[in-house]
């Protein structure tokens, strides 16, 4: 194989390729960090790859590189920080086209402007970069009430190693013309391609933002709180639990609405049965370490139980148990989710602790390995839990767009 | 398309074995009901039709159909009005009214796992003594089926705020192209990896046929207001739209009918006391919770009036939101009285291009020859241009035709699409070419191919017949025979 550093020098110019830094994907080491200026030396960026057969990983300010199967073979890191242009916004049509490499909250921050936002909230979301967002398809505590980042992609360009980009959907908001790819590429881990455009559906701003914090004395009383506020007049954007003094439970609950509906609505929660602590309107703290649960780390493994939202609080306390002391762990009932987060450690702890969790849900709940130590990857765990079927399926997928499986190879699965 | 005398013998006789005597048509009078869809204007007959009853039969169809050749179509109400069941090479209507049971609803988790047959109002009818429904609302919702509504990842007036249907699936069953019986997604949300979901919503039937469907539920909203207002011109209802927005204000629905349509509407039984006089009439609903309603909808009059609203009416209770939403429900129903045809448009433009668009529509109206009535989502610039014109005039037919072509290249041509939730079917296939490039087409027919590598699977639809270009496999194959 040729040396990935002089090839896509001679792409894309010295500049354009560092001489000295490098991306680890689990455990294995970039030969070459490329990070093209614009979309057109992307493209050639990748093309190069994929006539070198180099195995080239899109990487935004890769944050969320613990994310996925162990990758198999990893030469370039070819980064998407450099196309960082918001392409259109135009406030009226509650939709901007960006660059894959623009910073989430680069983002928000002018779509805030505008009375607008984009109702995403994934761990990390400091660093992480719309591409990265898309290609994670992660989640947050909003969730709950505003769906996956798939919900709100309604367009792509996309990049492929045989140098050409194709798109699917578009610029508009309600749009059924042509098949879907953009959302296929939702959760793909740049396996299929490296998005260089992307539109999104946006929202307005609610007025008015508060947390309602409460305490159960125990698992029951928190189960049916969440039943109740399903059931009840209520909207909440997030709400989560999670266990500090066992057996009790601590709640939080987001109210974002109108001022009027946002009181109405603490008032009314506090009357649910469970003991309200304390109501803030800065509560940007509390959801920050709430978010941080789930966020990847090298040393950590962070596992998501997808549930129904009736088995989260029984999931929490069971997991909690599981996982061990100085494990922490979340429930997002009405996002389907319980997140566990707990130290690697050395030797096959780490792996015994994934299995055990595994072993015990209930039917229909499945576990993903949000983040995991190259080494814990490696002995075999099976991170993302895609059912075989439809793993099967994106493995014709890959030969789609990427026959010689050079773009992250083996994230989302063998084969693909 | 042949007669059932010399069509698939065998593959009938498997057919009735399999599904029994009454479950299999292939009479030349029974199939006449399902040579077209409500797109009217494209007929072919198919050469039978089958009824399943569950997924183990759609699954069993499929392998037969592929292992005698024959080209198989799935079909729900046949509400589509872009030709998505159309059996465009004959072959086997796979028609899953039979499946229409709703398996299981859970109230708590807020899920309803349906089969495809099941229609749309019904589900929402079924589950609206929990205090849930299922919230896309296409027009058609009395009739159509939720597996339609999949197929076409259908819309509705409401999901302007609340989404689409791909919003509202949480899983499929679905037997592909392949034969293959797959499951994705489920109750429990967030499986990782490639959306295949995202991918198969939408898919128009091409991709497999969806057998079972997890939806969400969604609660009933607290508090509901319509408010209706008439404007002197379409622009101030334009532009009270615009300020709606403007102001963070997501309504449940934003609906504009114009001049000519209140004409129609007030000329009719279905009568719902718009001003004759008024340029344009603006529905807008709110929805949410009790609390801070009145300021919300105070805030909405307020822009309204500000924009030139002649007046305000706002529904007190269910029955008068009934009547503020009578005229727009029964627009189309209307325009079909008066002519004995008519066509309507799909297309979806940006938001801030809507006034302009539609003063184009008018020109276009005028060099064609055509009154344009205008029945819109303004909230989504989804417009839905309706022409009335006589199908036994040729020359007619030729100029709506042409019309609707150019209202296409409108749209694509301010940054829109060409269809904002009936579908690109037949109708629009051979228009693909004006919002997307050949290698775009070339890599969904790839995608298609690996649900549908033998194209048997609703054949003929979505891509071009006469590409510009040259696409090797995936955009058509010639009629199968059958052996």
């Amino acid at each position: 194989m040729r040396d990935p550093r002089q090839e896509l020098a001679a792409v894309l110019g010295r500049d354009a390729v560092s001489a000295t830094r490098s991306v680890t994907i689990d455990g294995l080491r970039s030969s070459a960090v490329a990070e093209p200026p614009d979309r057109e030396a992307l493209v050639e960026a990748l093309r190069a790859c994929g006539s070198e057969k180099f195995a080239v990983a899109p990487v935004g300010n890769g944050s969320a590189l613990a994310l996925g199967n162990a990758i198999e073979r990893f030469d370039v890191a070819l980064r998407t920080t450099r196309l960082s242009r918001i392409l259109e916004y135009d406030p009226r049509d509650l939709v901007a086209t960006v660059e894959p490499g623009v910073r989430v909250v680069d983002l928000l921050a002018k779509l805030q402007e505008n009375g607008q936002t984009l109702p995403l909230d994934p761990a990390g979301v400091e660093d992480r970069t719309v591409g990265g967002l898309v290609a994670t398809n992660a989640f947050g505590p909003k969730r709950a009430r505003y769906g996956p980042p798939r919900d709100y992609v309604i367009g792509a360009a996309l990049a492929t190693p045989d140098g050409k980009v194709t798109r699917a959907g578009g610029r508009v908001v309600k749009n059924v013309s042509g098949f879907d790819i953009h959302k296929l590429l939702c959760g793909s881990l740049g396996s299929f391609g490296v998005l260089v455009e992307i539109s999104l559906k946006l929202k307005p701003l609610e007025r008015s933002r508060r947390t309602v914090l409460l305490e159960a004395r125990d698992a029951e009383a928190a189960s049916e709180f969440f039943v109740k506020l399903g059931r009840g007049r209520f909207l909440p954007s997030a709400a989560d639990a999670w266990i500090e003094e066992e057996p009790r439970l601590r709640v939080a609950v987001l109210f974002e609405e109108s001022v009027e509906a946002v009181a109405a609505q603490i008032e009314a929660v506090k009357a649910l049965g469970l003991e309200p602590s304390a109501v803030l309107d800065d509560d940007s703290d509390v959801w920050r370490a709430l978010r941080e649960v789930a966020r990847p780390a090298d040393d950590a493994v962070v596992v998501r139980i997808a549930c129904r939202p009736t088995a989260a609080i029984p999931l929490l306390v069971a997991l909690r148990a599981k996982a061990g002391p100085g494990a922490r762990a979340v429930a997002r009932p009405a996002a389907g989710a319980v997140i566990v987060r707990f130290d690697a450690g050395r030797g096959d702890g780490a792996r015994a602790r994934i299995e055990d969790i595994r072993a015990g849900l209930p039917e229909g709940s499945f576990a993903v390995v949000e983040s995991a130590p190259a080494d814990v990857k490696r002995s075999g765990v099976e991170t993302l839990a895609i059912p075989g079927p439809a793993l099967e399926v994106h493995r014709r997928l890959k030969r789609v767009f990427d026959p010689e499986r050079v773009l992250s190879p083996g994230r989302i699965g063998r084969g693909v | 398309m042949m007669n059932s005398a010399t069509f698939a013998p065998r593959l009938l006789e498997k057919l009735r074995k399999l599904l029994g005597p009454g479950a299999v048509l292939s009479e030349p009078e029974e199939l006449l009901t399902y040579e077209c869809d409500s797109l009217t204007i494209s007929r072919v007959r198919p050469d039978a039709v089958v009824f399943p009853r569950s997924g183990e039969d759609v699954e069993a169809i499929v392998k037969l159909c592929l292992e005698h050749e024959v080209a198989m179509t799935p079909r729900g109400a046949g509400t589509g009005i872009s030709g998505g069941a159309l059996p465009a090479v004959g072959g086997v209507l796979v028609e899953c009214a039979r499946m229409n049971r709703i398996l299981e609803v859970n109230r708590d988790d807020r899920y309803a796992l349906v089969e495809p047959g099941v229609v749309n109002l019904d589900l929402s009818k079924a589950v609206e003594k929990d205090g849930l429904y299922y919230a896309p609302d296409p027009s058609s919702q009395a009739s159509c089926t939720l597996g339609g509504n999949v197929a076409e990842n259908s819309g509705g007036p409401h999901c302007l705020k609340y989404g689409v249907t791909v919003n509202h699936v949480l899983g499929l069953e679905i037997v592909l192209g392949t034969g293959e019986r797959l499951v994705v997604g489920g109750p429990e949300e967030g499986l990782a990896g490639p959306d295949l979901v995202g991918l198969l919503v939408g898919s128009e039937g091409t991709f497999g046929i969806v057998t079972k469907i997890w939806v969400r539920l969604t609660p009933l909203p607290e508090e509901v207001r319509t408010l209706l207002a008439p404007f002197r011109t379409m622009v101030e209802a334009g532009n009270a739209v615009s300020d709606v927005i403007a102001d963070g204000i997501l309504p449940a629905a934003l609906e504009i009918l114009d001049q000519m349509t209140i004409g129609l509407i007030e000329d009719s039984v279905h009568k719902a006391g718009y001003p004759r006089d008024a340029g344009a009439v603006l529905l807008v609903e709110l929805d949410g919770l009790e609390a801070g309603m009145d300021a919300l909808e105070a805030q909405v009059e307020e822009i309204l009036a500000r924009n030139g609203a002649l007046s305000i009416r706002a529904a007190r209770d269910a029955h008068e939101r009934k009547q503020l939403w009578a005229g727009r429900k029964n627009a189309f129903g209307v325009a079909g009285r008066i002519s004995t045809d008519i066509y309507v448009q799909d297309g979806v433009v940006p938001r801030s291009r809507l006034t302009e668009v539609l003063r184009s529509l008018e020109g276009l109206g005028r060099k064609h020859g055509f009154t344009v009535y205008n029945v819109f989502h303004a909230g989504d610039g989804n417009i839905h241009p309706l022409i009335a014109y006589d199908g036994r005039d040729a020359d007619q037919v030729r100029r709506v035709v042409a019309m609707g072509e150019e209202i296409l290249r409108l749209c694509v041509s301010v940054g829109g699409a060409l269809s904002g939730e009936h579908g690109i079917g037949v109708e629009k296939k051979d228009f693909m070419p004006l919002l997307f490039t050949e290698d775009d087409l070339r890599r969904m027919a790839d995608v298609k191919a690996v649900f549908n590598p033998t194209l048997l699977l609703n054949p003929r639809k979505v891509f071009p017949t006469h590409p510009c270009v040259e696409v090797r496999h995936a955009f058509s194959k010639p009629a199968t025979e059958g052996r």
